[in-house]
């Protein structure tokens, strides 16, 4: 069988990237231009700030992947583009900009879901991963247990309700006066706080459900932090941050363990820039060794967002033939 | 040179093939379907319509603001995508340069105007000396009382092109010294095939840079906490 390769783009947030991906599991290039700099100033991502740097970048970025590649446009089986979960006016320009590029290709246009990217972000990571598996998929944007059935389809067992997990981070990093984004700081300071100092709230919803609901806990540090003040007391940021967490990891833990057990699986993937977590890896891992469960993440770089992991799903698209035509529009509120 | 000629910086979206002087094919879609879904598609039609391939364009020109932030970055990136398949040499091009260019006939100011919102439009002060468009200002956005400000200074009549220019046509002649009028209906959309035509007395290269003339919201609220640009360290 020829190789398929693709030239994949990602402009979904704060990230402009684009990768050449062969055969879905091999890195060709895997360009990233940051943004989080300027974000940083604002403690979140600006939308129109973010959307400005994607066109000032895309071409740029465009033929440097190409030359890390070593190939040419002509070699490109097909283009494949996120074009949504998103910031929309961040997702028009990879999404106006690859429809251009395959229409005067002439190439078929792979439309990505940025969801999907991140569960593929594994098959990257791990040459011998194949579905069926249990996905834990945590981020800024996103937090999802999924029943990973086979290549790109999925049954979405539960989400957040409210705040994705790493946007419950954010706010608790920012009140604690930690930087942007919130997730490594937290992480750092946790290490050095006991995390049984203060029972915050576990919210683990009906039983049986295996939805998120993070705004509670939110809100108890937000509480938990004004009445110190407002008492006086000093409190230990460490401590907050290790018992926030530990509250955090609890319920996430809870879920993915009983998830891959009703559902038996044997393999939980973790995917999305909360993968990074170090408590989340050591946690999940003591946890899934006590029920003979394997816990597969990958590499860091492929945790944040990427364009490599877009490649590697629109892959198994191509094989699909599910392609898209020059109507296709982002979709900022884009499901699994 | 055939010139493929991209506009999608306001409610319009317009593609338009040049040959030097003679217009090829053009299509004008002034809808409120978003641009993301419309623009390829006429793009698409166009070359078909003509029986042309992207391989026979010369050159694109796209415009690159003032206008919609969002639909300027749809043109652009498209022109971008375009460009990059076939390895096109691009053009920039204003959009309110475009909207005086429509009035070629006129032989005094031409003043066009977009309304951006927030108590201001977008503008600039053109004119014809034969058939040359000579910029006389930059692209801005200010208020109408600066607007009309800066029109007193010129001796000439005024005219208003461009779309929203009846929308504020009373509050400025009730204002201005001078005779203004309004441009024709039919010459007050954006045209592509103005940026075609435009292009082809411009440089083109490989970079296009859009000019929003204004700043983002946050940038601005930025600069007015901190006293400082968001870019500066």
């Amino acid at each position: 069988m020829n190789d398929i390769i693709i030239l994949a783009i990602e402009s979904s947030c704060d990230e402009t990237s684009v990768a050449v991906i062969k055969n879905g599991r091999e890195i060709l290039s895997n360009i990233i231009y940051s943004q989080i700099g300027i974000h940083k100033k604002f403690g979140g991502v600006v939308p129109e700030i973010a959307s400005r740097r994607h066109i000032d970048k895309i071409d740029l970025i465009v033929e440097q992947s190409l030359e890390q590649s070593k190939l040419k446009l002509e070699d490109m089986d097909a283009i494949a583009v996120t074009y949504g979960p998103g910031l929309v006016g961040a997702l028009l320009v990879g999404v106006s900009y690859s429809k251009a590029l395959a229409y005067g290709l002439q190439k078929p246009l792979i439309p990505v879901n940025h969801i999907d990217g991140h569960i593929a972000a594994n098959y990257l990571a791990f040459s011998d991963l194949k579905p069926p598996y249990i996905a834990l998929i945590v981020s800024g944007g996103h937090t999802h247990i999924v029943d990973v059935t086979d290549y790109g389809k999925y049954i979405v067992l539960g989400r957040t309700r409210d705040d994705a997990v790493g946007e419950a981070y954010d706010k608790v990093a920012r009140t604690l006066g930690f930087g942007y984004p919130g997730g490594p700081f937290i992480d750092e300071a946790a290490k050095l706080g006991n995390p049984n100092a203060i029972n915050f709230p576990r919210s683990y919803l009906e039983e049986g459900s295996y939805d998120f609901s993070f705004s509670g806990i939110k809100s108890a540090v937000l509480n938990y932090l004004n009445s110190a003040k407002m008492k006086g007391i000093e409190i230990n940021k460490n401590d907050v941050a290790a018992s926030f967490q530990e509250a955090i990891m609890d319920v996430l833990i809870n879920k993915i363990i009983k998830a891959s057990l009703e559902f038996n699986h044997d393999k939980i993937i973790i995917a999305g820039g909360v993968a990074a977590n170090s408590r989340l890896r050591e946690r999940l891992k003591e946890e899934a060794k006590k029920h003979h469960l394997e816990v597969l993440y990958p590499p860091l770089s492929l945790c944040t967002d990427n364009a490599a992991m877009i490649g590697s799903a629109a892959y198994y698209q191509f094989k699909n033939e599910k392609f898209a035509n020059l109507e296709l529009n982002a979709v900022p509120n884009l499901k699994l | 040179m055939i010139v493929l000629g991209i506009d999608a910086s306001t409610q319009t979206a317009g593609v338009a093939i040049v040959n030097n002087e003679m217009l090829m094919g053009e299509i004008t879609i002034n809808t409120t379907i978003t641009h993301s879904e419309k623009l390829m598609v006429i793009v698409d039609q166009l070359f078909s319509n003509l029986n042309l391939k992207l391989d026979d364009i010369d050159g694109i020109a796209v415009t690159i603001g003032p206008g919609s932030f969002t639909g300027v970055r749809i043109g652009m990136a498209t022109a971008l995508g375009l460009a990059k398949a076939k390895n096109i040499s691009l053009a920039g091009i204003s959009t309110i340069e475009g909207l005086a260019y429509n009035n070629k006939n006129y032989r005094g100011i031409i003043c066009p105007i977009q309304d951006a919102r927030r108590n201001q439009i977008y503008t600039g002060f053109f004119k014809f000396e034969g058939d040359n468009l000579v910029r006389l200002s930059p692209d801005m956005a200010i208020s109408i009382a600066e607007f009309v400000e800066k029109a007193n200074t010129y001796e000439e009549d005024i005219l208003l092109a461009g779309p929203d220019a009846n929308k504020f046509i009373e509050e400025i002649k009730l204002k201005c010294d001078r005779e203004v009028t309004v441009s024709p209906f039919n010459l007050s959309l954006p045209r592509a095939s103005s940026i075609a035509y435009l292009s082809m007395t411009k440089e083109f290269g490989k970079n296009i840079t859009p000019n929003y003339v204004r700043k983002s919201q946050a940038e601005t609220s930025y600069e007015e906490i901190h006293g400082k640009s968001v870019y500066d360290e």
